[in-house]
């Protein structure tokens, strides 16, 4: 089976409860935008008016949720009050939703061959980031990259062409505080 | 006791061969009843006959699973040329339990081949579709046998690449039938898992 390539623009919003700033905890939630993946599909008819074959064009959106609680190691803090931070997330859980069409699918006259459908599942997952803060007097900024392997979950006995999402994210951000 | 837990035992083991039958059927969600169109080698096939939903049968026995495929064979004539029938028993998959008084039994689609063919000329036939005029479809109702004209058209006929044995072969397609005015078959589909070991060519 092919891997598909899913791409997305992601949105994380992180969180720490305690607003001590050696507190290690935080909580995070991570949205996907899909960006739509383009493939092809055949479909079949016996209707001798009309071609016995014909490519379709299958469009798949895979939009994923992740809600995880974190851990923030401190690794390395330079001169300028750059820092750079592992983010460990034993614990979180993922919605992973795939919506698939087909463009002109006649499916009065036409069967489709070994189609895809859509699925919504989720499941347990673990993650990983590494952060690096810029400090700056105005506003610290940062850019993280961030894995996660996809959930504990069964995808079911349907022979789908695609696979849970196993999402490579780069994000860049800003970081606000705020004082109770 | 000892007997007691023999007993308890013995059920125990029934009860898991009972229940390890798992049958692929994947709903199409355009037509009721039916299964995808699929070529995976799930053993399945599905139609309509007069718009209502019918598929070959798969039940759990005791120590097993009695899965009713594919019949796949040649038909010697004395004719200048033999016959390839397909065949496999039907039921009514509409949700009624009517297996016992389901109006049709088995359901056989059947086209002329030559007296030479092979596996090779099997294979051959991917990809093409044989319209009424050479092939026939038999219908079996109880002890009546009723007969008419198919089209057929095989999607897909390759070898299971997953069995290291390399003695699979998976086989599917449409296929529509008419018998006369009064019994229509319509959005038929098979997807067949053969073994070369069992056909007589």
């Amino acid at each position: 089976m092919p891997i598909i390539l899913f791409y997305h623009v992601p949105i994380t919003l992180q969180w720490k409860p305690v607003a001590k700033k050696t507190s290690p905890v935080f909580l995070e939630l991570n949205y996907n935008i899909p960006i739509t993946v383009k493939g092809t599909s055949n479909a079949f008819t016996l209707n001798p008016g009309l071609p016995k074959e014909v490519t379709l064009e299958e469009n798949i959106r895979a939009f994923v949720f992740t809600a995880s609680i974190g851990f923030r190691i401190h690794l390395y803090t330079n001169k300028k009050n750059n820092s750079f931070y592992l983010n460990l997330l034993p614990v979180g859980i993922c919605t992973q939703n795939f919506r698939v069409s087909y463009k002109d699918y006649n499916n009065e006259d036409y069967e489709m061959l070994n189609p895809d459908i859509n699925l919504n599942k989720g499941g347990f997952v673990m993650g990983m980031s590494g952060v690096y803060n810029f400090h700056n007097r105005n506003q610290d900024m940062m850019i993280m990259l961030r894995v996660q392997p996809p959930p504990f979950q069964s995808r079911g006995d349907y022979p789908l062409s695609y696979n849970f999402i196993a999402p490579l994210q780069l994000t860049f951000g800003y970081n606000l505080y705020y004082n109770k | 006791m000892k007997f007691k837990t023999y007993i308890l035992k013995t059920c125990l083991l029934i009860f898991c061969f009972y229940g390890c039958g798992k049958r692929n059927f994947f709903p199409d969600p355009d037509d009721p009843g039916l299964s995808i169109l699929s070529s995976k080698g799930f053993n399945v096939a599905t139609s309509y006959i007069n718009d209502t939903p019918y598929i070959n049968p798969k039940r759990n026995i005791l120590f097993g699973v009695l899965n009713d495929t594919l019949s796949l064979f040649k038909v010697v004539t004395n004719g200048p040329s033999d016959t390839l029938s397909f065949s496999w028993p039907i039921e009514l998959n509409n949700g009624s339990d009517t297996f016992y008084n389901a109006p049709y039994q088995r359901i056989a689609l059947l086209m002329p081949i030559a007296k030479s063919f092979t596996i090779r000329d099997l294979l051959a036939l991917n990809g093409q579709q044989f319209n009424a005029n050479t092939n026939s479809v038999v219908l079996f109702n109880y002890n009546k046998i009723l007969s008419g004209n198919s089209n057929i058209y095989f999607v897909r006929i390759n070898w299971n690449l997953s069995n290291s044995d390399k003695n699979q072969i998976i086989i599917s397609g449409l296929f529509n039938a008419n018998i006369g005015d009064s019994i229509f078959i319509t959005k038929g589909r098979f997807d067949f898992l053969v073994s070369t070991d069992n056909l007589n060519f």
